[in-house]
């Protein structure tokens, strides 16, 4: 199979994070029954208009400048005409030529760097409802999602692999989570996405014919959607035939894509200005208190967090992908020495906890975790008094459950770490002498013999030395 | 004095009063047809909720509303087979204010389907007849309800004038059409046509009535983004003012436009009434009046055709019965549900809006339509209200002008540029032409400035009274 | 104004019609075209397009939920309907 140069574009449709549609009051919540959410307005009765709701304005042009897009002084509206069941209006409030914000950009990790994906622009418009296809020979419409307020974020089509629209997709729903525009869960519909691909030979040559993909639910099928799709076309590429210009859908079972059977015309969807709307001036003043107000952005948060923890990019990243992990993280930081043990413990242990409870990220807030006795184990471990072992398998759940304090649970367990020498070097002396064969061998040069004699030390004193001491002592004894 | 103050005034009897109207309308629909169905059968249940509140503007009035203004619980149908069987789930915001101030909605009216057309004809029910000539129209698109108001079945009727449909029937029908100005009544419940252009307004048996009706319709509305946030005129107030002082443009282009004898007359009678009331007569121009009627009807049918696109037999009204596809459902339910002329408007709107063709119609339609505004903000920098005839003749007979699309739009000449430039107009009746029919007299005024307007509309309405 | 012309503009507008609804159709828009053209004489550069006669901006209504119409009511004035939603024929995308 050659290689190709491959050309990628993806079209992303977050739900702005609202209690009601963008045209009307009604509600927006996931899984509601079917048409439980619905008035004569996104029903598209007769006689009804709509009316713009402002937190879908203000969301939007908050979108814009966390995307780093020029937001739109003069906003408008337009009516995408088109026919469809889910479509009640018989089209689609949009924008075509007054967008809330053009350009932009989101910066990904590439294997060699960072990458600038560029943005096309980002537009306000409303949701359809939705279709259910069933086996009887009919579809049935669920006008719940209708009037949905949606951000639409088109990308230039400058990515390059299916791990980079991957890598895009992560960083753009951070920003948009980081920047209150959107909840951006796939599973809730929140945020959808469709691709268009396209191969040539060379960048140098013309673009290829493009082929859009729909049906991708989650960002790995959109990984595996691309890589697919590159394979097909190049195999059809190498055959010496042309690719068609078509919509296919993703089928994750399958693991393939499948073209469209449905006989769609070219869509000629005749916009033009909304007239039931009116237009909307964005003010400086506005743009400005915008910015200010604007929550750290993923990528700006991570770059601190290595400057002023030491943090690297990777424990970084790990610790940033939790809201609630992070937000503890950062609480706890300026109270403890190292920045980098309280990354480990939240990242490690109390997520394996939360996952294992099934609890939530609240579970670490300040009301619900004793903050100053979490930070006393950790000061235990340092200390030597338990081993980290026994911390985390033992004293720690104890404590998220009967929230007791660390040390007196250490002290109701027995699982206190013997550290001090005084005791500690009764048992070394007792293990050299009943293992005279592995002393020797160890004075001969045999080093594994040491970890012997560590073991059996620890057997000893069932598990409650510290092994790091007693290695140690036991370096002493025998005279290194 | 108006037949609401008269009626409040001799605190005439609520139930007798419905009752007379029933009657009338039992006695004379059947010829004229101005009713699309009485809703006020049981007139003791309709009325019980006026006689109930202690007050109210219009409390007791008997009010007639086109087919196309949503009540809740009524079938709306836009005098269209496609909204067979459509029952509003709300209220306009005009019905809902008028029950607020006791009024007691007596029925639909009919229309022109989706109130495309100039005289009631392209009904799905049938033509309405003019009242004083039942062999002809009676204007349209609100020609239900000026007959019913002209025939006395009601006192007072609501219409919707998008090119001129309130106030050539009015001409027509011989009663007063007010058309508000753009945004100045709420459109939330009117089936749309052109939502740049649609407004609601009264017609009735004098200046007056038009006068309170709008104190009660008029106002901002938060379902509404188009309605205008400015504070809502005592109107009635205005009326019986001098007019002395006042200055009165005539636009050149309107007059000697081929118009009946009978109209000019009309025309020149009103004018001279206003001038010895101390009126100042001056002449004006507005150029861009000769293309008034081609940005109509690019703008008009555009929208139209969008907002028409809801029709499509999924979620309410008539559906084809037995599609075997989607493609089915939708094109033989809109082809057997649209009349003629809403086919016609609907296919020429997306034609002008289509790939290609945007900016060669509807962008430059728009373009000059911005040069018209700005030509009616130069004139009323000089006068303070326009004059012209409503319309170039009186009613034609029925079946006279469908054959031929383009003469029916041109009679909407004198109208359909209030209606490009937002402002205000009204029309009272002028005079008689020779085959007996009412001619009528137009005031075109400032935006959100109907005290002026109809001020001046009362004067010439009180003059001519007395002139016999 | 060809019949292909306006069958291919009926079909935008999802309207069916008959070969004579096309026929008569197409000459009056012929008519109507012709003299909707008369503003082709006018100069309009640097002019705005007026979508609304007045200038009104920035309207909007607060993010506080209303009553819906509750999917009975819906369901009620649809033509055909099941599962309390509203149903079509068949759709194929696959």
């Amino acid at each position: 199979m050659s290689v190709y140069d491959i050309v990628i574009g993806l079209e992303v449709h977050a739900q702005l994070a609202t209690r009601t549609k963008i045209f009307c009051g009604c509600r927006t919540d996931f899984g509601a029954e079917p048409n439980s959410q619905v008035c004569s307005v996104c029903a598209g009765y007769p006689g009804v208009l709509p009316v713009l709701n402002r937190r879908v304005f203000e969301l939007g042009l908050k979108a814009a400048v966390a995307l780093g897009a020029e937001p739109a002084r003069h906003v408008q509206f337009d009516r995408k005409n088109y026919f469809y069941p889910d479509l009640p209006k018989g089209y689609q409030i949009s924008q075509f030529r007054h967008p809330i914000g053009s350009g932009g950009e989101v910066e990904i990790d590439s294997p060699d760097g960072t990458r600038l994906i560029k943005l096309v622009r980002l537009h306000l418009e409303e949701d359809a409802g939705k279709l259910i296809h069933d086996a009887s020979g009919s579809s049935l419409v669920d006008l719940n999602r209708a009037g949905v307020p949606l951000a639409e974020i088109v990308s230039e089509p400058v990515l390059k692999t299916p791990e980079e629209a991957q890598a895009y997709l992560i960083e753009l729903r951070a920003i948009l989570r980081a920047a209150g525009v959107s909840d951006a869960d796939m599973e809730k519909g929140q945020l959808r996405c469709d691709a268009n691909i396209s191969l040539r030979k060379t960048a140098a040559d013309p673009l290829g014919t493009k082929v859009e993909i729909k049906n991708m639910n989650s960002f790995r099928h959109v990984r595996d959607a691309l890589a697919f799709e590159i394979t097909r076309q190049a195999k059809v590429l190498d055959a010496g035939e042309l690719i068609v210009q078509e919509t296919r859908l993703w089928d994750p079972d399958a693991g393939r894509t499948a073209s469209m059977r449905s006989k769609e015309e070219a869509h000629d969807y005749r916009y033009f200005p909304e007239p039931d709307l009116v237009p909307f001036e964005v003010d400086d003043e506005r743009i400005r208190r915008i910015r200010e107000t604007l929550e750290e952005l993923p990528r700006q948060k991570r770059t601190r967090f290595c400057d002023q923890y030491g943090l690297n990019l990777y424990d970084a990243g790990v610790l940033m992908a939790d809201d609630a992990v992070c937000r503890v993280f950062e609480e706890l930081a300026g109270k403890y020495a190292s920045a980098k043990t309280l990354a480990n413990w939240l990242t490690g242990p109390v997520t394996a906890y939360l996952n294992e409870q099934g609890l939530g990220g609240e579970a670490l807030g300040a009301g619900r975790m004793d903050h100053a006795g979490f930070l006393e184990l950790l000061v235990l471990v340092d200390g030597g008094k338990v081993s980290l072992k026994a911390a985390r398998e033992k004293i720690f759940p104890e404590f998220m459950k009967s929230g007791k304090r660390p040390s007196v649970i250490l002290e109701e367990s027995g699982l206190a770490q013997i550290s001090d020498d005084a005791s500690l070097i009764t048992a070394v002396d007792e293990v050299l002498q009943s293992h005279p064969g592995p002393v020797a061998d160890f004075r001969a040069g045999k080093t594994n013999a040491l970890q012997f004699l560590v073991g059996q030390l620890m057997k000893a004193t069932r598990g409650k030395a510290n092994p790091a001491r007693v290695k140690t002592l036991l370096e002493e004894r025998l005279g290194r | 004095m108006g037949w609401i103050s008269d009626f409040k005034s001799r605190n005439s009897d609520i139930q007798s009063t419905i009752d007379t109207c029933l009657k009338t309308i039992a006695l004379k629909d059947p010829e004229l047809a101005a009713f699309v169905k009485v809703e006020c059968d049981d007139s003791g249940r309709a009325a019980s909720g006026a006689i109930a509140s202690k007050s109210g503007k219009l409390r007791g009035v008997p009010i007639a509303l086109k087919d196309n203004i949503c009540v809740k619980g009524w079938e709306i149908t836009c005098a269209s087979r496609i909204l067979k069987g459509y029952v509003a789930p709300y209220h306009a915001t005009v019905v809902e204010r008028l029950l607020s101030e006791g009024a007691v909605l007596i029925g639909r009216t009919n229309m022109d389907e989706f109130a495309f057309g100039s005289s009631c004809e392209t009904s799905a029910y049938g033509p309405t007849r003019n009242p004083h000539d039942p062999s002809r129209a009676p204007g349209g698109s609100s020609g239900g309800s000026a007959a019913a108001v002209a025939a006395d079945m009601v006192p007072v009727a609501l219409g919707s004038d998008t090119g001129g449909s309130i106030r050539q029937p009015a001409a027509f029908c011989g009663v007063v059409g007010l058309k508000p100005t753009y945004g100045r009544v709420s459109r939330f419940g009117l089936v749309a046509f052109a939502s740049s252009l649609d407004q609601i307004g009264p017609l009735t048996r004098s200046v007056e009535d038009a006068a309170l009706v709008l104190e009660v319709i008029a106002g901002a509305d938060r379902r509404d983004s188009t309605s205008a946030d400015v504070p809502v005129d005592v109107y009635s107030k205005a009326l019986g003012g001098p007019v002395k002082g006042l200055k009165i443009g005539i636009p050149k282009e309107f007059i000697g436009r081929g118009a009946e004898p009978a109209v000019e007359e009309g025309f020149r009678r009103c004018v001279e009434l206003l001038a010895r009331e101390g009126a100042e007569i001056v002449e004006v121009s507005l150029p861009h009046t000769e293309y008034a009627v081609s940005v109509y009807y690019v703008v008009a049918p555009c929208e139209a055709s969008s907002n028409l696109a809801r029709f499509d037999g999924v979620r309410y009204g008539r559906r084809d019965p037995a599609p075997r596809t989607l493609a089915e459902l939708y094109e033989r339910s809109r082809h057997d549900g649209f009349g003629t002329e809403a086919k016609r408007r609907i296919i020429l709107g997306t034609y002008a809006l289509s790939s290609g063709y945007y900016d060669a119609y509807y962008l430059k339609a728009m373009r000059v339509r911005r040069q018209m505004i700005r030509e009616f903000n130069e004139v009323f920098k000089r006068v303070d209200l326009l004059a012209t005839p409503t319309a170039p003749t009186g009613a034609f007979r029925i079946g006279e002008k469908t054959g031929d699309p383009l003469q029916m739009y041109l009679s909407d000449i004198f109208t359909i540029s209030a209606n490009l430039a937002g402002i205000p107009a009204v029309s009272i009746p002028s005079g008689v032409n020779a085959e007996g029919l009412p001619v009528g007299f137009q005031l075109m005024g400032r935006a959100f400035d109907e005290s002026t307007l109809l001020k001046a509309a009362y004067a010439v309405e009180d003059k001519l009274g007395a002139a016999g | 104004m060809k019949n292909e012309e306006v069958t291919r503009i009926a079909k935008l507008a999802k309207i069916e019609l008959t070969d004579e609804e096309c026929g008569l159709l197409g000459r009056q828009f012929d008519d109507i075209l012709d003299y909707i053209k008369k503003i082709d004489k006018l100069d309009l550069t640097g002019v705005e397009p007026a979508c609304h006669p007045f200038e009104v901006k920035n309207v909007f209504r607060d993010d506080e939920p209303a009553e819906s119409l509750g999917a009975a009511a819906l369901t009620r004035l649809a033509p055909r309907h099941r599962s309390g939603m509203i149903e079509v024929p068949r759709i194929i995308e696959k």
